[in-house]
């Protein structure tokens, strides 16, 4: 045996895992080799110095440190995580999330009929006026198909657009439409459907169409119809309000909100369900339909509309959205229990009734209107 | 029914050994786990501490492993033992921790002497001389390659029978043999250095 050979098994004969022949044929070549010989001594030292190493202890505690942790470990799987890994599914929690999400929403887009109703009106009616002012009443379903989800985002494009002198939807078939907040402010207030000169700089529009500058003019856009019907048959609290104010020149602390779908419906601060006074459309609706038909259709921004239903009083449920200062709030909600029966209301963000100081920004009402009883 | 969990490595009987406990940490005994957690920490332990080389780390590291396998038990099917399998998940741990940068640092601090924690276990009959023989040989195990010093330790420290080895590193037994023969003389060159190194201090 020459040292290469009893080099690789040194490791072997030292840990007496050899057969006896080769132990045997090892202790011969190191009884005549002193290198092989220092190797295997070097070897040895190695094995022992590794050996005699003292074994510690764990710190303190550790077992109890280790079973603390252990416990918060959520071990077992769920049984339907067994059920999945049986298959080799794996789901993860946002594709269930999205699922998830994705039947809620449709439950609830079915429930709500209302929801379903404006959907419906939108997707038939594209009107998209661009003006702060504009009340866009929609007509039935059946009139003419276009994109619906255009409406949001240009409506809020336009919502400070006062250019246009006047927005108002081309009507092919005969019966006008009310387009705009004035001219549903004209509803109730046929007697000042004069310009207003205080506002007219900078508000031609309103000028234009509103007489009076309403002090709480709450601007409406109509966002839901259920039926054909005449747009001044709608609730015209715009109007309403905008009579009662008693400080003309004041500028309007109640913005309307620009058509919303029901995709991008905002959370409202305030929520409320009113009824229509039956005696509070009577009169208004001849003068509206007059003036919206003799209104001139004006830019192109406005001749994207909703062609006009047949008209008729029908019972109508009606949602309307205002932005009102928080300060004007208690106002707003006075004015409103002035023009129609509050059936219920709820603050539906708000926690706290003194937003006057909390809360900078504006306050965003929901009114569903229901057909009066009467 | 409930398992003394103390005396669970004097009365290895069927109810607590490791596949009995393991059976039972499968169908949710956690108290099954304590015994295994008291029945080996203290191999883990002094494998991990002599891969790392600092106490603090290998604590850490063997808390690791154990969570680790009990996060893991369920995918335990048996066909190892599982001191095998705990001691698998030990050695990845350890040769990942070793390698980072952090601990490469600590361990060069510790080539100094200063963060060898013997001493408070060590009886005072210990020389000084004994004391720095073996940070020698626990700092010669450090500059190892991770795979050599792991192969020395678990046949020399820990005593593993080679068939385990090549179960646990996953290599055939001839395999085992010569890389731990290469091991062996990477650690002696590496001692030898330190001997001569010393011889001439002196």
């Amino acid at each position: 045996m020459n040292c290469q050979e009893a080099q690789l098994q040194l490791s072997g004969y030292l840990e007496k895992s050899l057969d006896a022949i080769r132990m045997k044929s090892i202790e011969t070549h190191l009884s005549s080799c002193p290198f092989c010989r220092a190797e295997v001594h070097g070897l040895s030292d190695c094995i022992r110095l590794v050996s005699d190493l003292p074994v510690l202890d764990p710190p303190a505690g550790f077992t109890q440190r280790v079973m603390a942790h252990a416990r918060e470990i959520e071990l077992e799987p769920h049984s339907w995580q067994r059920f999945f890994a049986a298959f080799k599914v794996t789901v993860p929690v946002q594709a269930a999330a999205v699922v998830l999400v994705s039947v809620l929403a449709i439950l609830l887009y079915q429930r709500q009929p209302e929801v379903k109703n404006i959907a419906l009106s939108e997707k038939a009616s594209p009107a998209v006026l661009p003006s702060e002012v504009e009340q866009k009443t929609i007509p039935a379903a059946k009139n003419s198909p276009t994109i619906a989800s255009e409406q949001p985002s240009r409506a809020r494009n336009t919502k400070r657009d006062n250019n246009d002198p006047l927005e108002t939807a081309p009507h092919p078939i005969g019966k006008a439409r009310q387009q705009s907040a004035p001219a549903g402010a004209s509803i109730k207030d046929p007697a000042v459907a004069a310009a207003k000169p205080e506002n007219a700089m900078d508000k031609p529009l309103e000028s234009r169409l509103a007489p009076r500058r309403p002090a709480i003019q709450a601007q409406e856009v109509s966002t839901a119809s259920d039926s054909p019907r005449p747009s001044a048959d709608a609730l015209a609290i715009g109007a309403a309000i905008g009579a009662l104010s008693r400080s003309p020149l004041r500028p309007s602390p109640f913005s309307a909100e620009t058509a919303l779908s029901p995709l991008s419906e905002p959370i409202p601060d305030f929520e409320f369900v009113v009824k229509r006074r039956s005696s509070a459309r009577a009169v208004p609706n001849e003068a509206l339909r007059k003036r919206s038909e003799t209104t001139p259709v004006s830019t192109g921004a406005t001749e994207r509309s909703a062609p006009s239903a047949p008209s008729g009083p029908s019972p109508i449920v009606e949602i309307r959205w205002f932005t009102v200062a928080p300060e004007h709030y208690e106002q707003f909600r006075k004015e409103l229990a002035a023009e129609a029966i509050i059936d219920a209301e709820r603050s539906v963000a708000a926690k706290e009734m003194d937003f006057g100081l909390k809360r900078s920004r504006e306050l965003l009402i929901k009114v569903t209107v229901l057909p009066s009883d009467g | 029914m409930k398992e003394p969990s103390n005396n669970s490595e004097s009365m290895a009987s069927e109810s607590t050994s490791d596949a009995a406990c393991v059976r039972r940490l499968q169908r949710g005994d956690i108290n099954a786990f304590e015994i295994l957690v008291r029945r080996h920490e203290k191999a883990i332990f002094n494998l991990v501490y002599r891969m790392l080389g600092n106490y603090d780390d290998a604590a850490e590291t063997t808390q690791e492993v154990f969570l680790s396998a009990y996060r893991a038990i369920g995918q335990f099917r048996g066909d190892a033992n599982f001191s095998t399998w705990l001691y698998r998940i030990a050695l990845n741990q350890a040769t990942t921790r070793r390698k980072s940068a952090n601990l490469r640092q600590k361990m060069l601090v510790s080539i100094d002497g200063t963060d060898m924690v013997d001493d408070a276990q060590i009886g005072p009959a210990e020389t000084l001389e004994k004391k720095e023989l073996r940070e020698r040989v626990q700092r010669a195990l450090n500059e190892l390659e991770p795979e050599d010093a792991t192969v020395i330790l678990l046949r020399d420290l820990q005593d593993i029978p080679y068939e385990d080895l090549a179960q646990m590193l996953k290599i055939p037994v001839g395999t085992v043999k010569s890389r731990l023969h290469r091991a062996r003389q990477a650690l002696k060159a590496r001692l030898a250095a330190y001997f001569r190194a010393g011889r001439k201090a002196v």
